[in-house]
């Protein structure tokens, strides 16, 4: 009958056990054309001559005889026993499976003492290094690379290399290059098994848009959409252009609330005549959303805060329950604690409209004043609170939050944080107590916990790992015998455990933790025992390390920085750390690393590494401002400068990849009202490949950044950084070692007559110095906790060929602390010092000098540009830009002086959450105190000193010209002030407003005449004090 | 062209592989060859021959009775059972009482399965073992019970499909015959499981199909005279 015969025929086809043929496979398989059957010699036969027939000598021709030794350890043939089928079929999967080759096939021959195998292969070769010439951007070589889609390692074939080209063609195309050719050439690396893929391009010209139809229910003439979109007939054709033209687009209806408008270039219709691309524009339109609360007034505005559908410009379930959610949060917030939310949708029957609308049943207001917890050993309050939804009315929630199943929710995560500690009859229940403190709209929670006793670990042990010691296991765990048990704990300890297989080269390793109950532990204080269980897998080990794609480099370079070696077990964190140490030479753009033949069985892999040199020249410039108080004004007679800001330009060029070695020179400009400054730089980060940063620094500058002179500078310096401590690329201890060789002058000098030969000359400088860093800083940019520590020294003198002879030490001390930390948010009020004292001592002919002293013949002063200055948003913030110190008794221009102290202090408050600025807004409130003095001795005097010296003695003329002015600067100038701190990536932008409490008085002469005749200055006496109020504006924190 | 341009690649592509291995052939005798490379994985021509020697022993004919396309048949067969493997390894042997059974029927199809000598007899003739015969047999059944797994689920058969093959298909084949009318209740049965199995075979086709699209199947052609069995 008809029916078993089907059956049958169903069973035929499943079991593939009969000969009924399957049209499909004929369709599907390539076969080899079909043969007559009397020309098909059967092959089974022939191994049977030498079964059983000892095996002498097995061979895999072409193969290096190292990798031929580790492909045939993995085969079940060995030398001296007898052949068999099974084990010579065995082996041949065994050794394609490894994914060597692209054909095998086994030989046989006889010899004296048995027989000789031979397996005969064909190699496959794998994808080497691609890339693409012949375009420049839009698109770009890098984005032609990654559309071909061949894998750095993955297998060869033409199959991939014709898809690649395809993809390449549709890319060009979809960029306007529809005359494009491609062509490809193939470099064949025997040795490494690879192919090295390189595309030519010959883009042509770019198409230009042009016809635009519209097609739909647009809203628009074509000639407004055209402008909407900027998408013009005759421009190029882009992919960016044209997807952004539909962004806008889309834009332009979402303005329009039509959130479910759909907007597609339908028709792409290339005409090789003219080059161009007409397109066909679909849009539909959509309806008009709108939303609308019932039940509750909740403004348009709130309500397009709280339902994301206009931020996502889409309508949809997800979105609209989110809506609801967030309303119902916002409520619960209000303290309609049990407020409910519906959400349905009313659309036009004409379709052009739809209306979204929340359904609001609000309920009784309350305020939850209070959560009560008891019970609780193990954690505290604080702690359990700040791992609960529901929270007591504060600053962030004016009446509490709370819901049935926010407190539901709050028991399961008590529960699980007790569990996941070993109390695991830990019992949580809540009760939710209304009228609190007798009143009706005053709600408190009360939290019982009945912890239980704690499971303790009754035993460790690890099972299955028969590669790597136990004793090399046990140390890393965290879990031990005898403490509490901890599931979080346990999970960091598997995840320890497979870190180190994975990097000892078990790629496939897995670890099952179970636990067992300790049954003779009383049920008072349980135990249990904890098993690691481990199944390693196969290990895998490094072959050869193939690094490609230099061209410039050395190869030594890019080797160094490799930390994959061959024999070694394959570590996955190897290869990261190779790509990560060769992307911070800054030498390539691109660094992929790869395994050659991922999916092969072999145990020894080639690891390769693909490098793409980054452009050796780079260019970049900027503009910028500084804005702050005391800025010099050149050419004014203002001592205390003036308020104001000052434009800045950048021009830098950079040449990378000097010699092929991991060396630059770059040369950069800075332009601006108060520098000019012109810097070549020479940089060798890795001298002696060691962690010696060299440098070679030659430097003109030509800077006002005291009011009182301009400083021209030409200097060149040596310089050597030693890393001395260093934790993942993190530099926490160095010393610089630096010789530097400079000429110095002031002019434009605002000093007394009597100074300005002695200041205004020339003086050159020659300085071995070192710089000290100890950097243990949680965040260089955004300090929370830790130190920050420099020492600065250097001796001037005529045997280095200086003309003054002084030497300086500059110390600086921070430190930050954290308290106040709030759990939930992880931020914390952080208090943060900075303390500096400096000081030069002159010694030979070099003196120091106090206000209006006259020097002697043959005296030496320290040049003006090279003394101590104090002032400005990154120091004193009470003073204007180095205003701080001693001045010069006729002009009142601040002079420097030869010793510093400065003590920052600062309150840094965590960010607050405001409108529109969400949590990027912070606010310090500061204490600085400190000055610059004409000597160190004066400095130390001045420690207990709170006020200006007698500032009745800076309001008499003394001597002609004021010179034998008594007005002293010796004293700690005191500034309390207030910034403000918005976060940006590069660190936040700083707004600091300081109020000195003690300014200084000074003399200064106004209405200045310059005698033609002798060039001296006269002038009316009179006085000024440096202004209470300051501000500065920068980027990053004052230190 | 492109096309032809194409089909040429991958012809240099096979003839360059077939005379790297030809220039290093050496003198030995040729034990076993790669027929088929199915996403890395490697079909010998002795699996081949086994293959064609165990559906000749199933079916109780001899080796060389088998037309070429018969022959080329089996390598496809071969082929898509690794196909399917891929997709889902059987997690549960096949059961002994079934594999027994098969073992049966297939002893019967043999005279000389009448007596222990002579089914060991045929079995050696055709290079097989009993632990070889009921191996294959397993294995055969364990696939055939992972397809039914994965597709039979699938498979709704609505009584609208059933009166329909009843009266446009076997009232008129039975009428034809001259055979006896059967009622609709006396059959549906009957038909629900033609149907349901008929729509198995177009799923499976289905899935093959897809299967062989997105995997990589290669066969060298080089040297393809002396490649079948």
């Amino acid at each position: 009958m008809r029916l078993t015969g089907a059956k049958l025929a169903l069973a035929v086809t499943m079991t593939m056990t009969m000969m009924a043929s399957s049209a499909l496979s004929h369709a599907q398989a390539p076969v080899p054309p079909a043969l007559p059957a009397t020309e098909a010699p059967s092959q089974l036969g022939t191994i049977t001559d030498y079964l059983g027939v000892p095996v002498t000598e097995i061979e895999l021709p072409g193969v290096p005889a190292e990798d031929a030794a580790h492909l045939l350890t993995a085969t079940p043939l060995k030398l001296g026993e007898p052949l068999t089928r099974p084990a010579l079929r065995d082996a041949m999967h065994s050794l394609f499976a490894t994914g060597r080759f692209a054909d095998i096939r086994a030989e046989a021959e006889r010899s004296a003492a048995g027989v000789r195998l031979r397996f005969l292969t064909v190699p496959n070769y794998f994808i080497g290094h691609v890339t693409a010439d012949g375009v420049s951007s839009s698109p770009s070589s890098n984005q032609l690379v990654t559309s071909s889609r061949l894998q750095l390692g993955e297998l060869y074939s033409q199959d991939k290399l014709d898809q690649a080209l395809a993809n390449l063609q549709r890319v060009l195309e979809e960029n306007g290059f529809h005359r494009s050719k491609v062509s490809v050439s193939q470099q064949r690396n025997e040795a490494q098994h690879q192919i090295d893929v390189t595309f030519h391009v010959e883009p042509g010209p770019r198409a230009a848009v042009g016809q635009i139809v519209l097609e739909g229910d647009v809203g628009y003439s074509k000639d407004e959409l055209q402008e909407m979109a900027k998408f013009h007939s005759g421009e190029g054709v882009t992919a960016n252009r044209l997807t952004r033209a539909l962004q806008r687009i889309r834009a332009r209806y979402q303005k329009q609330d039509r959130l479910l408008a759909q907007v597609s270039a339908a028709v792409r219709t290339y005409r090789p005549t003219t080059n161009t691309v007409d397109y066909t524009f679909k849009v539909i339109r959509g309806p008009v959303v709108e939303i609308a609360a019932e039940g509750f007034r909740i403004t348009q505005r709130q309500l397009r805060k709280l339902v994301p559908i206009y931020e996502e410009g889409a309508v949809d379930d997800d979105l609209l329950n989110e809506g609801r959610r967030n309303l119902q949060n916002h409520l619960q917030a209000l303290g309609y604690f049990s407020a409910a939310v519906n959400v349905s949708q009313q659309g036009a029957q004409d379709g052009k409209s739809l209306k979204v609308i929340y359904t609001i049943t609000p309920g009784d207001r309350h305020r939850l004043t209070a959560v009560r917890v008891s019970g609780n050993h193990l954690f505290e309050d604080d702690l359990i609170r700040g791992q609960m939804l529901s929270q007591p009315a504060g600053r962030l929630f004016s009446h509490g939050r709370y819901s049935d199943a926010l407190l539901e929710n709050d028991v399961r995560n008590l529960q699980e944080l007790y569990r996941s500690a070993g109390f695991r009859q830990v019992q949580v229940t809540s009760k939710l107590l209304e009228k609190y403190l007798g009143d009706p709209a005053q709600l408190a929670i009360e939290i019982e916990i009945k912890e239980g006793p704690q499971t303790r670990v009754s035993s460790v042990s690890i099972e299955g790992n028969y590669n790597i010691p136990t004793e090399q296991l046990t140390p890393r765990l965290s879990t031990e015998e005898g403490q509490g048990f901890n599931e979080s704990s346990l999970a960091d300890d598997r995840d320890t455990i497979l870190e180190k297989y994975f990097d000892s080269g078990f790629t496939n390793a897995t670890i099952d933790v179970s636990y067992v109950p300790d049954t003779t532990s009383p049920p008072e204080t349980p135990r249990v025992g904890v098993v690691f269980n481990i199944h390693e897998g196969e290990q895998f080990f490094v072959s050869k390390v193939f690094l490609n794609g230099l061209h410039y480099t050395r190869p030594g370079v890019a080797r160094r920085e490799v930390r994959v070696q061959p024999t070694a077990p394959l570590s996955q964190q190897d290869m990261l750390e190779s790509q990560r140490s060769l992307y911070n030479l800054g030498l390539f753009n691109e660094v992929d690393t790869a395994i050659q033949n991922p999916d092969g069985t072999e145990s020894h892999k080639n690891v390769l590494i693909s490098v793409r040199e980054t452009k050796r020249y780079t260019f970049d410039y900027g503009i910028g401002f500084e804005f702050q108080t005391g800025q010099p004004a050149v050419g004014t007679n203002q001592p205390l400068g003036q308020t104001g800001v000052s434009p800045r330009v950048s021009f830098g060029i950079s040449r990378l990849n000097i010699g092929g070695r991991h060396q630059t020179v770059t040369a950069k400009t800075n332009l601006s009202r108060l520098q000019q400054r012109g810097l070549i730089t020479f940089e060798a980060p890795k001298l002696l490949n060691r962690d010696l940063n060299f440098s070679i620094r030659l430097l003109y500058d030509n800077t006002v950044d005291v009011s009182t002179f301009t400083s021209q500078r030409t200097e060149a310096t040596l310089q050597i950084v030693q890393i001395l401590k260093k934790i993942q690329e993190r530099e926490l201890d160095s010393i610089a070692y630096r010789f530097s060789y400079r000429r110095v002058q002031a002019s434009n000098i605002q000093v007394s007559d009597n100074l300005i030969p002695l200041l205004s000359k020339p003086t050159r400088v020659g300085e071995p110095n070192f710089l000290y860093v100890r950097n243990r800083r949680d965040n260089d940019l955004e300090t929370i906790h830790g130190s920050y520590n420099t020492v600065e020294g250097g001796v001037a003198a005529s045997v280095f060929g200086s003309e003054a002879d002084f030497s300086r030490l500059l110390i600086k001390n921070s430190t930050y602390y954290p308290f106040l930390r709030n759990r939930r948010t992880g931020t914390s009020f952080v208090l943060a010092r900075s303390t500096s004292l400096g000081v030069q001592v002159p010694f030979g002919s070099t003196v120091l000098l106090d206000p209006g002293e006259d020097p002697t013949t043959g005296q030496v002063l320290i040049p003006l540009p090279e003394r101590f200055y104090m002032g400005g948003g990154s120091s004193h913030r009470g003073f204007g830009l180095n205003q701080a110190g001693p001045r010069d008794p006729f002009t009142g221009f601040p002079l420097g002086g030869s010793a510093l102290f400065l003590n920052n202090l600062e309150l840094r408050f965590p960010n607050a959450t405001l409108p529109y600025l969400h949590d990027n807004i912070g606010f310090t409130i500061f204490q600085d105190f400190g000055n610059v003095f004409s000597s160190p001795r004066n400095m130390f005097h001045s420690f207990g000193q709170w006020h200006q010296p007698d500032p009745s003695a800076c309001f008499v003329e003394v001597g002609s010209n004021n010179k034998d002015s008594k007005c002293n600067y010796n004293y700690m100038s005191h500034a309390i002030g207030l910034g403000v701190r918005y976060q940006t990536p590069i660190g936040p932008l700083r707004l600091d407003f300081g109020y000195n409490l003690n300014p200084p008085f000074f003399p200064s002469f106004t209405n200045i005449v310059v005698n033609e005749q002798n060039g001296t200055r006269t002038g009316q006496f009179g006085f000024q004090r440096a202004g209470h109020f300051n501000f500065s504006f920068s980027i990053g924190q004052s230190f | 062209m492109t096309g032809l341009m194409t089909v040429w690649k991958h012809f240099a592509w096979w003839l360059l592989a077939s005379a790297a291995l030809t220039a290093s052939a050496g003198a030995g005798q040729i034990l076993d060859r790669m027929v088929a490379n199915v996403n890395g994985h490697i079909v010998l021509q002795s699996d081949w021959e086994e293959e064609l020697a165990f559906e000749a022993f199933v079916n109780a004919r001899t080796s060389d009775s088998f037309t070429v396309e018969e022959r080329k048949a089996a390598l496809d067969r071969l082929i898509d059972q690794e196909l399917l493997r891929e997709q889902v390894r059987p997690s549960e042997t096949a059961p002994a009482a079934e594999i027994a059974a098969r073992v049966s029927e297939v002893r019967k199809l043999h005279p000389e399965g009448a007596t222990d000598e002579g089914w060991q007899s045929a079995l050696q003739r055709c290079g097989l073992t009993q632990a070889d015969l009921e191996k294959r047999l397993g294995e055969s059944i364990q696939l055939m019970r992972m397809v039914e797994a994965r597709l039979r689920p699938s498979i709704q058969i609505d009584q609208k499909a059933v009166e329909s093959y009843y009266n446009e298909q076997l009232i008129p084949d039975l009428k034809k015959a001259g055979s006896r009318e059967v009622t609709l209740p006396e059959v549906a049965g009957h038909i629900r499981d033609l149907l349901a199995e008929q729509r198995l075979n177009q799923l499976l086709h289905g899935w093959l199909a897809t299967l062989h699209s997105v995997s990589r199947i290669e066969t060298p052609q080089a040297g393809a005279g002396d490649q079948t069995p």
